[in-house]
């Protein structure tokens, strides 16, 4: 091996973040006093937009990761603009007399529904107390009674006289199974036919005159029974009335006088007054035995009774009472078409199913009606019906209610079709960006209902607000978990996690959950230790354990390694064969692993075969890498000459899928060390993706990677040559642990950033890449020399049997 | 009252045809429920009807004022037969649901005969007959000159709650103190007295009234005639007490 050529090692200082307890002024981050929220100006604006402006249709769409604490301050928002909202009326349902399955929504002043109830229930005890009373009254009785004497007397009268005619014509009037017989009688017995015989014609002739007569009499006082009947009938009816009228009004007054200003409350009155004093008799069911219940009937609740069922108020929306400010902000958690538009429910009645207006009951449209509704956009898509209801339910302005079921007419039965209740409040969905941007794509009804986008940021630029406002937020999450303060040393931990968490030195997370678990695990630790403050140890310890947990995988394939049962050499040099890097995401844990990549290469007609793809184990950006370090081939070597290459790629020992691009810098390295048949050094490994001019580029999960690689080192005793090449690109991403941190300050461990895979051939064989000169070759010696010189003579040969080929042919 | 401290053994139902045994028959279960009594029925084929029915003069008359022709002794008997038949099976299943004892019988007879045969010391008479309008107003308890104390009123007035309708008391003058104070007691008081001054002045006040039934309570002597009573009275009829003895 040569001497040391390629890039410089990168010192410590570049490894990771400098974040250090002494940029922290505070004893404790108990000091600090929050900032309000960071980095979420562009988010906050636009819920603060929906919140405020009086507009329809500019609903919301909260764009961000689980976690950002989007719901968290899109509440707040709401909250604090509900405050200054007015309160928005109450809803009730009631009875439409003249049409039951059309109930009416009545819309009153906030806190007023309830009222309106209760107003409407003691009108219902206190009638169904009066009424009685009434029809019990002396002054009723003896109506009555004049009514009923009246309408007897008149019949009995009439029937007395048929009957007493009948006796004095000697005329008798029998009740028989088949009515009544009139028949002569003499002596005060029935006349039979030889005694008539007897008589002369005459006679005879005056007895059936007296029958005839008597005969029509009784026929015409029975025929006058149903009139009479009737007009009795009437009498008492009209009696009724007048007696209910009187007391309906008395009753009634009351409420008509608390609810005077209120039309709709007066067109429904009238209505009750009416059906009130037609249905008078309701009033006058006796209970008898367990049914009259134990109290007195003074304290009975006689609105509760089914047949009273029909004045009842259903309050769909109660405001709260007095006192109460601002309008709604529900949460929705599951929402479901029911509990979205509100449903109606069914009772069964022997076997059938039946409803009333009772059974209407709300959804959180009705609840958040005024006010602001929050909804999860993945649980509103995924429940059948819902988006379509919510949709219709802003196109229109108004909460219909109708039962899916009907709908689809999966059943038979009688049904309400409710007053829709006008709607005015502001949705705002939270969701991922999946969701709004498939939303946005797909269905057309979406931006004109859903006008604003509250997209959260992930992460903060470290120079946009400070360290002072991050550390203050931090502050913030661990007062508002009840978590112990944090010394300086673990504030400057917990934003080393920070820039892990979002892959880069120049950004801190936004995951305001994952932050939070972080502190929450350190404060487990700091209590177990017995300390007030949470220190550096103890957020250490919870990284270290957070690791520890999820590390069995880890440990897994590195044991493998280890035992060599998976082999990667970590010294030595060897032709074809490098260190790619790859990173494994299982669950919620990232961890990097080494893998062999071999190359193999011979005389051939311009093909690399990748074997990954070959079977089908390669992913497409996978391939895209191969076809691009083919391009780079191609034009960097014997470009006057055909391609006679045939190559090879695998990664060794994988049985698994591979993707992404980030090995394409190794592959092209193994090839290129194929060709020039020039070891690579095995002490070092290697990611990063090249284009088609050699410049090398970023790759994700850089951190990882590293670690990966020096953990397999360290386990087999750290040289001092061993290290990892890395992107240049990717050194601002470096965020590295403090145990490769330590190793690379010791001289133990080397992190080497390529800009071009010229710094990739150099640093891997200790030889010039080689640049071409004036004359147009690669300086003699130089690694492109070689792989040049190999290429040319494969063209060579390659021409050679060619012309071999079609001599044979000739002497043929 | 208790079924084995009853002083009365049944509660006899009678009627001459289905429509008047179905317009007593709630009445009847009433009683024998108060008096812890038995329920018979009895459907009298009265001789006095056939006769008339032989007869080729009568006229027929339904009880809703329609001429009926056709009236012969065969078809009186059938409506006889159709309804003892309708009668018991009513009977049967009033008295199965009121939990009482009951037995039926289908009499050929006069009215009065039958039961003179039939009715035994202690035994109610009901004498069933339809009201040609539905409902009367108030029962009628003829005391004439009995204690007032006496068992009857209290029975009455037990009747008088069940049915619901108020009860008009004939008792001669010299009871008349007692009664009002008893019934001056009653919820409501909507109980009236009136003066019993005999037979012939109770037919007429009966004539001008529409009781619901009337219920005979007097001594042997003051009973009327059961028939002029019914004429009179033109509703169920109930004898109780000596009056029932005396028939």
């Amino acid at each position: 091996m040569a001497k040391t050529l390629g890039p410089e090692p990168l010192p410590a200082a570049k490894l990771s973040a400098q974040v250090k307890a002494e940029d922290f002024t505070f004893t404790t981050s108990a000091e600090l006093r929050e900032s309000g929220w960071i980095g979420q100006d562009r988010a906050l604006g636009a819920i603060r937009m929906a919140a405020e402006m009086r507009h329809g249709d500019f609903n919301a769409f909260v764009l961000g990761n689980p976690g950002s604490g989007r719901r968290r301050m899109t509440r707040a928002i709401l909250s604090e603009a509900a405050m200054n909202r007015p309160r928005p009326a109450d809803w009730v349902y009631v009875n439409n007399f003249g049409a039951p399955h059309k109930p009416v929504a009545i819309k009153l002043p906030a806190g007023m529904g309830t009222a309106f109830r209760k107003a409407m229930e003691d009108l219902i005890d206190e009638l169904a107390n009066d009424i009685p009373a009434l029809f019990d009254s002396e002054d009723y009785q003896t109506r009555r009674r004049g009514i009923e004497q009246s309408y007897s007397e008149e019949h009995e009268a009439e029937m007395s006289k048929v009957f007493e005619q009948a006796r004095a014509r000697d005329v008798a009037i029998l009740r028989t199974p088949m009515g009544f017989t009139v028949v002569g009688t003499r002596d005060g017995e029935v006349m039979t036919p030889e005694k008539r015989r007897s008589l002369s014609d005459d006679e005879q002739a005056a007895i059936d005159a007296a029958v005839d007569e008597t005969e029509q009499e009784l026929a015409a006082a029975l025929k006058a029974v149903p009139g009479r009947e009737k007009q009795h009938r009437r009498e008492v009816e009209d009696l009724n009335y007048a007696m209910a009228t009187g007391g309906v009004d008395v009753a009634i007054r009351t409420l008509r006088e608390a609810f005077s200003g209120i039309r709709a409350v007066q067109d429904y009155l009238d209505a009750v007054r009416g059906d009130l004093i037609e249905n008078a008799e309701i009033f006058l069911v006796r209970e008898d035995g367990a049914e009259a219940g134990p109290f007195p009937v003074a304290t009975t609740r006689h609105y509760a009774k089914p047949r009273f069922q029909r004045y009842t108020v259903n309050v769909i929306v109660a405001q709260d009472g007095d006192g109460a400010t601002g309008a709604p902000v529900i949460e929705e958690e599951l929402p479901t078409l029911a509990n979205l538009i509100g449903r109606i429910e069914f009772a069964s009645e022997m076997g059938a199913l039946v409803t009333n207006f009772t059974m209407i009951k709300p959804g959180a449209l009705h609840r958040a009606n005024g006010g602001f509704l929050i909804l999860d956009a993945r649980q509103v898509l995924s429940e059948p019906l819902a988006w379509d209801a919510l949709k219709r339910c802003l196109r229109t302005r108004e909460i219909a209610i109708y039962s899916p079921a009907e709908r689809f007419s999966l059943i038979s039965t009688v049904s309400l079709a409710p007053d829709p209740v006008p709607l005015d409040l502001r949705v705002i969905m939270v969701g991922e960006r999946i969701f709004y941007y498939l939303l946005a794509a797909l269905d057309p009804d979406f931006t004109q209902l859903f006008k604003l986008e509250a997209d959260f940021n992930d992460h903060i630029a470290v120079s946009a607000d400070g360290p002072a406002a991050y550390a203050a937020m931090i502050a913030g999450i661990a007062r508002d978990g009840g978590l112990r303060p944090l010394d300086p040393p673990a504030m400057a931990w917990v934003f080393h996690e920070s820039h892990r968490m979002t892959d880069d030195a120049g950004r801190l997370s936004l995951g305001l959950d994952h932050l939070s678990d972080l502190l929450r695990e350190a404060d487990f630790w700091a209590g177990a230790e017995g300390r007030d403050v949470i220190g550096a140890g103890a957020v250490e310890k919870a990284v270290s354990e957070r690791e520890f947990r999820a590390g069995r995988l880890r440990e897994l394939g590195a044991d493998a390694i280890l035992r060599e049962t998976l082999m990667i050499d970590t010294d030595g040099a060897r032709v074809g064969q490098i260190n790619a890097l790859s990173v494994l995401e299982i669950g919620g844990t990232r961890f990097g692993r080494p893998s062999r990549l071999t190359a193999r290469t011979r005389l051939g007609t311009g093909k690399v075969v990748d074997i990954e793809r070959e079977t089908e184990l390669g992913g497409p950006i996978h391939s895209k890498g191969m076809l691009i370090l083919q391009g780079y081939l191609a034009a960097a070597y014997a470009t006057d000459a055909p391609m006679s290459l045939w190559a090879s790629l695998v990664f060794e020992q994988s049985y698994g899928g591979v993707d992404g691009d980030s090995a394409s810098a190794a592959e092209l390295l193994a090839l290129i060390s194929s060709l020039s048949d020039t070891p690579i050094d095995q002490s070092l490994a290697i990611t990063g993706s090249v284009n088609q001019f050699g410049d090398i580029q970023a790759i994700g999960g850089v951190n990882e990677k590293i670690e990966g690689f020096f953990d397999i080192c360290a386990a087999r005793g750290l040289t001092g040559r061993q290290g990892v090449l890395i992107p240049a690109a990717n050194v601002k991403h470096l965020s590295l642990r403090l145990r490769v941190i330590e190793a690379v300050e010791a001289g133990q461990f080397r992190i080497l950033p390529m800009r071009s895979i010229a710094d990739g051939i150099e640093a891997l064989t200790g030889f010039v890449a080689g640049e071409r000169g004036e004359d147009g070759v690669y300086p003699e010696g130089s690694v492109n020399r070689r792989t040049e010189d190999r290429l040319r003579a494969f063209a060579e040969k390659r021409k050679a049997f060619g012309r071999l080929g079609k001599e044979a042919k000739a002497d043929v | 009252m208790s079924e084995t401290a009853s002083p009365h053994a049944r509660v006899i139902l009678s009627a001459t045809c289905y429509a008047d045994a179905e317009a007593a028959l709630h009445l009847a279960v009433l009683l024998a429920r108060t008096a812890g009594a038995g329920l018979h029925g009895i459907l009298v084929s009265d001789e006095t009807i056939l006769s008339a029915a032989a007869h080729p003069h009568a006229r027929a008359v339904s009880f809703s004022g329609q001429a009926v022709t056709q009236v012969t002794v065969e078809t009186m008997h059938a409506a006889f037969r159709a309804d003892a038949r309708l009668f018991q099976k009513r009977l049967t299943e009033a008295a199965q649901k009121a939990v009482l004892e009951t037995s039926f019988s289908a009499i050929r007879g006069r009215m009065m005969a039958v039961l003179a045969r039939s009715a035994e010391a202690r035994d109610i008479i009901v004498i069933g007959f339809r009201r040609s309008i539905k409902d009367g107003d108030a029962l009628v308890l003829v005391l004439g000159d009995r204690d007032a104390g006496h068992d009857q009123l209290a029975f009455a007035l037990q009747l008088s709650a069940l049915t619901r309708k108020r009860l008009i008391v004939f008792a001669t003058p010299r009871r008349e103190g007692e009664v009002v104070a008893i019934l001056a007691r009653q919820r409501g008081n909507l109980h009236e007295y009136r003066p019993y001054l005999g037979t012939a002045n109770l037919l007429r006040e009966l004539e001008r009234m529409s009781p619901a039934a009337v219920i005979i309570a007097t001594g042997q002597e003051e009973v009327p005639p059961v028939g002029a009573l019914i004429n009179a009275a033109r509703c169920p009829v109930v004898l109780t007490g000596p009056a029932a003895d005396g028939v």
